[in-house]
């Protein structure tokens, strides 16, 4: 089977996997004990006019599967399993999750419009790049210097930081750099919280950027050194074992530089897993992202998800799953595809 | 015979080999010293984690006292640890002392009687042949205030016997701290409602700015929004002829009583006064309501201890014991206008106080029985700015207490949650791997499937979920979405070795002697992974502590035990993120267990793999 065949199969396999999510999404949130009637919290949302309740909640219903019309004496007739996941399911594809029970607003709305997407990629894409470049470079250094003092100090720390519960670590950099350092420094949110009137906020990119980045450093902070020690470890790894090839010997045998034989020669070669690793790690970084979120108040997915517990926000928590899992799903299909793409040294089954 | 002398030899054998190495050596330590903790929380911590109140709220570790910052911190200081007397208190040599203001009042200690079981009490005697009278009795102990700082919070309490008879012998009791070197400083807590409380005559009146004076004598009219009056003559004294307690409130435009039987008013609320307010008043004419002043405190509508209906007393026999306490609402109220705690107001410095009762007798009639009250019950409790090993929380209650608790529920989830995932993770991989087909390549794309769904964002809206169907039980719920959702690598593990093992020729052997497939699992294969098993438990430990922490953490964990993660919790919700007693043990520990964990998994895995001694 060469490459076509191979992605093909990945497609297919990827095309599964999200069927399964799907499924899965449904069996936890409408047939597990626990949420049912859950859309009668909408009710209790003081944005929608009492007048437009009853035809609000019938809608929410109608979508859910919940509610297949009325019968002659105006009883609600409830859809079989079945019907109901019919509909959910073209919910899902068609990504119509529905209205938040916080805002009563439609939860696309919530996620974009509000700025909540971008405020996520911008703290994971910030402390990826981060924590990638740290990672692979000073794996590199722990492999030039095998056995070394800066070798184990740095295999340590790394599995340290790799191994602290992420919340505490981001409770720690607080309490160091506000509580202790600066306490002017701000501890949580994304922007100054008077920005939201607009005659507060500054106008020029050169006001914003700064105060921005000031609030962007702990999140992004504690995200790098949740990240970077999976990164130098592997890095690490696979530096030792590209060090031990023997085109590296053939390479500092012509008298090449040591400089042109790591980074060239060893690197170049030990990079592919990084890479599709750093993919394949997306899971892994949404995870450590919602927590910091929250400890920080980002105000991002992750944020908003911890928000939808507090809440009992249901429709937003079906949604935050589904695309977070679909992301993952995503990322993984791109990391296979990278890794067929990049080395042809892959034989495919 | 034998068999155990085999079996003890093989288990010290691999106990050596095992702690040949230090990594496991240093895990097994930290572990014991866990599961020690863990194990014997309740005889190590007299205290509950969350509801005994041990000290004053977010005070530090009392080591913190021996370093510059922290040389102002105070102590807890009980006098006495169990309330009650338990031997006579007027014998010589005690600290106590009694005092009456008439010969016919008499204290003695009765063995028998006492509202504590077991011990005793003080009673006071008043005979009453002599006729009517007002008699007050003082029982009353000396103690050191060792801190050079204040406390954070006071509780006096006490237990008083009062005889039937009312209204015509009305008994009432104050209980009083005072500052023994200070003339002045009296802490002196009553009930307003029973007691006729005012400022000795010549005494000036308050320059306090909150209170403000009108003058009776000329302006005598109530005008509507206007403060109190209360200085008859306009000489800024309290003196003979003016009085200064209000019976009930002025209706607006109302003439002012010249009545002596007015009571205190709160000054600072002009115009909209009720009948329980208090007021201050300044004793020694410094213009601020300072250590050397006197609080009267009035009844407040809510439930606080702070004062008590002692007089008269309604009903005879022993009184719940009363109590007040420096967290008092009123109290609060009134001294923190000024940004003072009444705790910190009394105990300024290194001192010596005397705390005590008075009790007042007011006999209306001559009779030939004699009266007694019995008191009990007395304690002055005085709560530090410094507390324990690591502290206290934002309520006053013990860190390290929920330290060694929290290592209870953290240890359980983890090795219970663990244990579930590698059992089902064994079971998964050993029927795929065995039973291979259609068996095998069903289970193992159904484990890749959850293998990619990320973990934290699945086992949020599981507990979620699940959490209010299991309602109390909420602990369970996470120990079995953990457990549930962590056999997937174990599983995948367990297969690639089954398959390898199922192609060994004693597998073979076994089959051409006639075994089913059931029996070469679990008698031949099953023992070829037993060190496998320790191995990947040693390692699937942490992460379940970590789940377990990171969801108790989300406020997804149980609300009536206290995790790790959920002091975490706590510390986050109560916006205490800057009380790093509080913040640092409950991490530090969870790191600690994982990484010990995570050492006697390799050491285990170096054991059970020789080949990867070499490469360390």
């Amino acid at each position: 089977m060469g490459l076509r065949g191979y992605l093909v199969k990945r497609s297919i396999n990827t095309v599964i996997l999200i069927l399964f999510v799907i499924t899965l999404n449904f069996v936890i949130f409408e047939l597990l004990p626990g949420t049912q009637g859950s859309v009668a919290g909408l009710a209790e949302n003081p944005k929608i006019p009492p007048e437009r309740k009853q035809q609000f909640i019938d809608s929410e219903l109608t979508r859910y599967g919940l509610l297949c019309g009325y019968d002659s004496n105006h009883n609600p007739i409830p859809c079989s399993v079945w019907e109901r996941f019919g509909k959910y399911f073209w919910a899902m594809v068609t990504f119509n999750f529905g209205n938040s029970f916080q805002t009563g607003d439609p939860i696309t709305q919530d996620m974009i419009q509000s700025g909540r997407l971008a405020n996520t990629l911008l703290l994971i894409g910030v402390s990826s790049v981060i924590a990638l470049a740290l990672g692979i470079f000073l794996g590199v250094i722990s492999a030039k210097k095998r056995g070394s003092f800066i070798d184990s100090t740095m295999v340590t720390t790394s599995l340290v930081t790799f191994s602290l519960p992420t919340f505490w670590m981001a409770m720690v950099l607080v309490l160091v750099f506000v509580f202790w350092l600066n306490p002017t420094w701000p501890a949580s949110g994304v922007t100054p919280a008077n920005w939201i009137d607009p005659k507060l906020a500054p106008t020029s990119i050169w006001q914003v950027i700064p105060v921005r980045l000031q609030y962007l450093f702990l999140p992004a902070l504690t995200l790098t050194l949740f990240q970077y020690g999976g990164h130098l470890l592997l890095t690490r790894a696979t530096m030792l074992e590209a060090l031990s090839e023997d085109y590296i010997t053939t390479a500092r045998a012509k008298g090449l530089p040591e400089r042109t034989v790591l980074y060239k020669h060893a690197l170049k070669n030990a990079s592919l897993p990084i890479v599709t690793s750093a993919a394949l790690n997306f899971g892994f970084i949404l995870s450590g992202a919602i927590i910091t979120e929250t400890v920080f108040a980002w105000d991002g997915l992750g944020y908003w998800l911890y928000n939808a517990i507090n809440w009992k926000d249901i429709p937003v928590m079906q949604a935050m799953f589904f695309i977070i899992a679909l992301c993952v799903i995503v990322a993984n299909f791109g990391a296979d595809v990278l890794y067929g793409l990049l080395d042809p040294r892959i034989k495919y089954e | 015979m034998t068999d155990w002398r085999f079996t003890l030899h093989r288990m010290s054998g691999f106990l050596r080999t095992l702690f040949g190495s230090k990594m496991a050596i240093a895990g097994l330590i930290i572990l014991i010293v866990y599961t020690f903790l863990a194990v014997g929380a309740n005889v190590i911590t007299p205290y509950d984690p969350e509801t005994s109140i041990v000290a004053g709220a977010y005070a530090p570790p009392s080591w913190y006292r021996y370093l510059s910052e922290g040389s102002a911190l105070s102590q807890n200081v009980f006098l006495q640890q169990s309330p009650g007397f338990f031997s006579d208190p007027l014998q010589s040599g005690t600290s106590w002392s009694f005092a009456a203001s008439d010969p016919r009042v008499t204290a003695s200690y009765d063995p028998n009687f006492s509202y504590v079981q077991g011990g005793g009490s003080v009673r006071v005697t008043l005979d009453r042949i002599a006729g009517p009278g007002n008699y007050t009795a003082t029982f009353k102990t000396t103690f050191d205030w060792p801190y050079p700082g204040p406390p954070a919070r006071l509780i006096a309490s006490l237990a008083v016997n009062a005889p039937a008879g009312s209204p015509e012998l009305p008994v009432s009791a104050t209980l009083f701290v005072e500052r023994i070197s200070g003339g002045y400083a009296k802490w002196n807590l009553t009930d307003p409602t029973s007691t006729i409380v005012r400022p000795a005559f010549g005494s000036l009146l308050s320059k306090d700015p909150l209170i403000t004076y009108y003058r009776t004598g000329t302006n005598a009219t109530w005008v509507p929004g206007e403060p109190v009056i209360y200085d008859s003559n306009g000489n800024g004294k309290y003196d003979t002829g003016e009085t200064a307690i209000v019976g009930s409130l002025p209706q607006k435009g109302a003439t002012l009583s010249t009545d002596p039987n007015l009571k205190y008013i709160d000054t600072s609320k002009s115009g909209n006064w009720t009948a329980v307010d208090s007021v201050v008043y300044d004793s020694n004419g410094s213009g601020f309501f300072d250590a050397a002043d006197t609080l009267v405190a009035g009844q407040s509508t809510g439930n606080n201890n702070l004062s008590w209906s002692s007089y008269p007393f309604t009903t005879p026999g022993w009184q719940s014991p009363r109590s007040l306490d420096s967290n008092s609402g009123t109290l609060q109220q009134v001294v923190q206008k000024r940004g003072l705690n009444p705790a910190q107001l009394i105990f300024g410095s290194k001192d010596q106080y005397t705390f005590g009762v008075r009790v007042t007798i007011n006999s209306a009639l001559s009779s030939a029985t004699p009266v007694n009250v019995y008191l009990d019950n007395m304690n002055l409790k005085i709560y530090g700015t410094s507390f324990g090993l690591l502290g206290t929380d934002y309520q006053g209650a013990d860190v390290w207490s929920q330290l060694i608790y929290g290592a209870r529920i953290s240890l359980m989830v983890g090795l219970l949650s663990a244990f579930i995932g590698i059992l089902l993770g064994l079971v998964v991989g050993l029927v795929a791997g065995y039973l291979g087909k259609v068996v095998d390549e069903v289970l193992m794309r159904f484990t890749d499937m959850l293998l990619v769904i990320p973990g934290l964002p699945l086992l949020i809206v599981l507990v979620t979920v699940l959490g209010g169907a299991f309602g109390s039980g909420r602990t369970l719920a996470l120990i079995l979405v953990i457990g549930f959702l962590g056999w997937m690598g174990f599983a995948r593990v367990v297969r690639s070795q089954v398959l390898s093992l199922k192609e060994r020729p004693f597998v073979e052997a076994a089959k051409a002697a006639g075994a089913g497939s059931g029996h070469i699992t679990i008698r031949h294969i099953l023992p070829n992974i037993v060190g496998l098993i320790y191995v990947n438990l040693a390692l699937a430990v942490p992460g379940a502590i970590l789940a377990e922490a990171a969801l108790s953490f989300l406020g997804l964990g149980d609300v009536s035990v206290l995790s790790w993660g959920r002091m975490l919790n706590l510390v986050e919700t109560t916006g205490s993120q800057k009380i790093w007693w509080w913040v640092i043990p409950p991490g530090l520990s969870i790191a600690l267990v994982s990484v010990a964990f995570v050492m006697i998994g390799f050491s285990l895995d170096t054991l059970f793999n020789p080949r990867l001694r070499q490469r360390i």
